[in-house]
């Protein structure tokens, strides 16, 4: 049916191509990713050859209508992955609306962020596979003295195509003055639970926050609280606090962070919040562990004393809450960037992290700590070309000998750029791991070719899998092996 | 049953570059309002008329983004007075926003930047997938550039795109405009 209704949007397409002028355009990308997953010894995407299969595919495809004051789009999405019985085929986003002058009505899914997220973030993030859209109705206003947000919708339940959710939210801040400001926000979660005969779980989530942004100094502070019930009547209650600072200058800024976070998040699988990870790296112990809460506080310092030398320095600690016993996360952050010359630069950094999980659900992830050693060099040949060479080691050390083995990864890629056009990488990586399922070496060749607006990637081989994190969220990424070809095109 | 998705992707595509390969020429850069750092309201439609706007999205962790800013900061002081424009947005949301302004400012960036906070620019409007993105906008609003990626010599290109895009340059329009 979704192929349908596109093939009939296209039905009328020399008359779309030749009556688009300046008051209207159409827009469009297709984005496929295809695997072939080498089987032996396992199928690296489930552990398990004998329930998948070898191949699987991904194609996104999107298409937007600019009809002046007025849009409307909608994503198309074909998975077929290695477990047959995910498959589908469907229009899994369409929007309309209307804009003009900062003001934006708009009726289908969107993302939305309110302020810096305590009581509201539905966001894409594809190098966790995180989407958390909505689906309703939202007024948006944009002005140099004011701005706000209205919506109503229905939220996903992750991984699903269901939507057990309902969301009503509002927010608002007023600019009185230039860098001043000062806001709230309002969401309304409600879920019915099924098993309790329809009744619901409701969760209110509200947040005041304020804001100096003058010259070369910027405060933020934000509180929001959860009051609620689930729907098997218990009190659902918490809070957190968000505050940010910054001095900055050309030679050095600095910046910090502080956050204090218990039982604010939605429950069960409806992460519609996902406060700031406050971490170099995007980690959380609420992610990676599962705690209730957590404080946590991180100091940067961001220095450029020439044009051709950039440093990063960042401090980050965090404390499990509402769990005992307690959980730590320390972040230790130094990086570099120096222009040697014209042609040569250097990236250098060197990330620590440090993990005390006790009392914690092993499943979740393992009790280690790990440090990341980082150098990447690129020598521009010329005006067109570019070599690169990128080595980094990872060493992971575990406070279980009992679960873990200390052991470490190494890897080394080299490259080559010929303008936008062409990009060569091949690469590799040894491990210790005594795992089966981690090779001890793996290596990959790619290949990027770009023409205007198409762009295809070919990979083969080996990618280690691991921890990854983004945006506070922290998922695993199994080893894979085998073929992968990226096709995206913008039209 | 296997074949489904096969057909499926043929057909989008087969569809897809037929209805499009006409006009890309021709493409209008989508318009957006945004907050800048400073908490000011940027609007690309209202920006246009005075010359070329370049449009990066970008990224704290983004190395290659980072060179390209460099570079570009060095042209935009250039032709700044000449009615060139930068908007280099970041696409990171709340998890960078206690350090964007720390970045820019130590890095030396004196154009716009704006904030991205939930990716409905870079997603929605420019279908962005990979950093750095970056568009070359005519007076009139017309794309005359566009690339995913950035090495140094890519410059080259984009300030000699940049002079045939300024208000007194005598062709203005763009139409001629190469795209990467």
């Amino acid at each position: 049916m979704a192929i349908l209704a596109l093939s009939g949007l296209f039905a009328t397409r020399s008359n779309l191509a030749l009556a688009q002028d300046d008051s209207w355009s159409v827009s469009a990308a297709n984005w496929m990713q295809y695997w072939y997953h080498r089987p032996e010894p396992f199928d690296s995407l489930i552990y398990s050859n004998r329930l998948s299969r070898q191949d699987s595919l991904d194609n996104r495809f999107i298409v937007d209508f600019d009809l002046g004051q007025f849009y409307a789009g909608a994503w198309l999405r074909v998975l077929e992955p290695y477990r047959l019985s995910d498959s589908y085929e469907r229009i899994t986003q369409r929007y309309f609306g209307w804009n003009h002058d900062g003001l934006t009505i708009h009726a289908g899914n969107f993302y939305q962020t309110f302020d810096r997220g305590l009581t509201l973030n539905a966001f894409l993030d594809d190098v966790v596979n995180f989407d958390n859209n909505l689906d309703g109705i939202k007024v948006s206003g944009l002005f140099d003295r004011y701005d706000f947000d209205a919506f109503s919708a229905r939220g996903l339940r992750l991984g699903t195509d269901e939507r057990p959710y309902t969301l009503r939210g509002v927010r608002g801040a007023v600019k009185p003055i230039t860098g001043l400001r000062s806001g709230f926000s309002y969401v309304r979660f409600m879920q019915n639970n099924e098993m309790e005969f329809g009744r619901a779980a409701n969760t209110n989530l509200t947040s005041i926050n304020s804001g100096i942004n003058r010259g070369p100094i910027e405060l933020y502070g934000e509180y929001a609280w959860r009051r609620g019930q689930s729907a098997f009547g218990e009190r659902t209650d918490g809070d957190g606090t968000y505050l940010s600072g910054s001095i900055s200058h050309r030679l050095a800024s600095i910046y910090v962070e502080y956050e204090n976070i218990i039982k604010l998040l939605y429950p069960e699988q409806g992460p519609f919040n996902t406060p700031p990870p406050v971490s170099h790296q995007g980690r959380s112990l609420i992610s990676k562990y599962g705690t209730p809460g957590a404080r946590s506080y991180q100091v940067g310092i961001i220095s450029g004393p020439t044009e051709n030398l950039n440093m990063d320095l960042a401090y980050a600690e965090q404390y499990s809450r509402g769990i005992s016993p307690s959980s730590y996360l320390s972040e230790k952050y130094g990086g570099v960037r120096w222009s040697l010359s014209d042609q040569l630069t250097f990236n250098l950094h060197w990330d620590r992290h440090d993990y005390t999980a006790n009392g914690v659900d092993s499943s979740r992830g393992s009790y280690e700590d790990e440090i990341e050693n980082y150098i990447d060099a690129y020598y521009y040949l010329n005006s067109t070309q570019t070599v690169s060479l990128v080595s980094y080691t990872k060493r992971f050390t575990s406070d279980n000998s009992f679960l873990f083995d200390d052991y470490h990864e190494d890897y080394l890629i080299v490259g080559y750029a010929r303008g936008n056009l062409l990009q060569l990488s091949v690469g590799g990586s040894l491990s210790n791991k005594d795992n089966s399922l981690d090779p001890e070496k793996l290596a990959f060749a790619e290949v990027t070719l770009r023409f205007k607006w198409h762009e295809l990637v070919v990979f083969h081989g080996g990618e280690r899998g691991g921890l990854i994190c983004s945006s506070g969220i922290c998922s695993y990424r199994p080893t894979f092996q085998g073929t992968r070809v990226i096709l995206f095109s913008r039209f | 049953m296997k074949t489904k998705p096969f057909l499926t992707l043929g057909l989008i595509l087969v569809l897809t570059s037929a209805v499009f390969s006409q006009t890309v020429e021709t493409k209008k850069a989508p318009d957006f309002t945004l907050p800048n750092v400073e908490g000011k309201t940027v609007s690309l439609s209202k920006s246009l008329g005075n010359g070329p706007i370049y449009i990066s999205f970008w990224a704290t962790w983004c190395k290659p983004c980072l060179e390209e800013m460099k570079i570009i900061q060095k042209i935009y002081e250039k032709y700044k007075d000449q009615g060139f424009r930068v908007m280099a947005i970041n696409t990171e949301g709340p998890k960078a926003s206690a350090k964007v302004k720390s970045f820019i400012k130590s890095y030396g960036f004196t154009f716009d930047i704006l904030l991205d906070n939930d990716g409905e620019v870079f997603r929605r409007k420019f279908k962005g997938a990979a950093m750095p993105y970056t568009f070359l906008v005519n007076a009139a609003g017309k794309i005359v550039f566009s690339a995913v990626g950035f090495k140094p010599g890519d410059e080259i290109e984009i300030e000699k795109l940049i002079v045939a895009n300024l208000p007194a340059a005598p062709d203005s329009t763009g139409q001629s405009g190469s795209e990467q």
